[in-house]
């Protein structure tokens, strides 16, 4: 008699049918352009505030305000050890930072995880969102405005995200 | 002028931290739902596309679920699950729904005769490969039976998260899982004895 369970009479047992199904689901992936609907469909429901480009090349190009706290950080980090960055794919994807420094230099940490980085957490002007370009409340104005620096051991900016609204 | 508030090691903890990315989108940041999309989609779309066999139905669940919770994304305690269980269960609701507008019974205990499913040479051809005959199976499970097999035996999911997708009790999903796989010896059982008569 056949036994798929126990695989007599030449069939695969059920287990390794079962295993063989889970290894195929395993290279499932959403389709493309899934993303993209996914994105699109949340925003047109509900106003939500959209990745932006241009402040962070202002951000780059603004140039005191960062480069004051690159010389601190740099200065920090000759007094401490540099730390690897993980190097998990994942990980990063889900840190949220929009590359400031050029992609290459951005590609770079992402790619060598001996590359040390830190992370520093500022507080600035809040009138500052507006000339990244980003929603800005004239009514806080004077309420400063969190945000976290990935910085390279060099003290250069590769990196940054804002915190808090 | 910029106030350094802290200094600290980038971390992996920090990255990926759940509640930040869900901080983040309560406040509006369509970054963060990309973020957690990029994270999160895969295994919700592999579980949906086990539970429907059909890949449109697995991507609308999908995205139904990631739209759903990026208009409500307080409605996720993250003390309470994990966020993947979560999704899936809102693509479980999506699935669900799309079964009652086709009028399909939930637990239609006289599963489909994958046996006599079709009779050509070549369809009998690909019956003797075992795990196409073993997907046909698995769809003509009963819509719980088959979602407990999904999400234990092939997603490798712990008991008790696939009991919270299931939106039952561990015993519950526990006789499911059982049922399911007695159900499939048989369909396949059934399958093999008209290979073996042809």
């Amino acid at each position: 008699m056949n036994d798929p369970i126990n695989g007599r009479n030449g069939a695969m047992p059920l287990a390794e049918l079962l295993s063989a199904a889970a290894g195929e689901l395993r290279h499932l992936h959403p389709p493309a352009g899934l993303r993209e609907r996914v994105l699109a469909t949340a925003r047109s429901a509900r106003p939500m505030r959209p990745r932006r480009r241009g402040w962070v090349w202002a951000l780059a190009g603004s140039g005191a305000a960062v480069g004051m706290a690159a010389l601190l950080v740099a200065i920090l980090l000759l007094l401490a050890g540099p730390v690897a960055p993980p190097s998990d794919h994942a990980a990063r994807l889900a840190s949220g930072f929009v590359p400031v420094a050029s992609a290459g230099r951005w590609q770079q940490l992402l790619s060598d995880s001996a590359t040390p980085a830190w992370l520093v957490t500022t507080e600035m002007p809040r009138d500052r969102l507006a000339a990244l370009g980003l929603p800005f409340d004239p009514a806080r104005a004077a309420e400063p405005v969190r945000a976290e620096l990935l910085l390279h051991a060099s003290g250069e900016v590769i990196a940054m995200r804002v915190i808090g609204q | 002028m910029l106030q350094i508030t802290s200094f600290v090691p980038w971390t992996r903890a920090a990255a990926s931290d759940t509640a930040a990315l869900l901080a983040r989108l309560v406040r509006g940041d369509s970054a963060a739902l990309d973020l957690l999309y990029r994270r999160e989609a895969t295994a919700v779309y592999r579980y949906a596309m086990a539970m429907a066999g059909d890949a449109a139905a697995a991507a609308d669940a999908t995205h139904d679920a990631f739209v759903a919770l990026a208009a409500r994304p307080q409605g996720f305690d993250v003390a309470r699950g994990e966020l993947g269980a979560y999704l899936a269960g809102i693509a479980r609701h999506s699935l669900l729904a799309l079964r009652r507008v086709a009028c399909e019974p939930l637990d239609d205990e006289a599963a489909a005769d994958v046996g006599n499913a079709d009779g050509s040479p070549e369809e009998l051809c690909v019956r003797r490969q075992g795990r196409e005959a073993l997907w046909r199976a698995i769809g003509a499970l009963p819509w719980t039976q088959r979602e407990a097999l999904v999400l234990v035996d092939l997603q490798e999911r712990p008991y008790g998260q696939a009991a919270a997708i299931a939106g039952c009790e561990l015993n519950t999903l526990r006789t499911r899982l059982h049922r399911a796989r007695q159900r499939l010896a048989e369909l396949l059982g059934r399958v093999q004895q008209e290979v073996s008569h042809e």
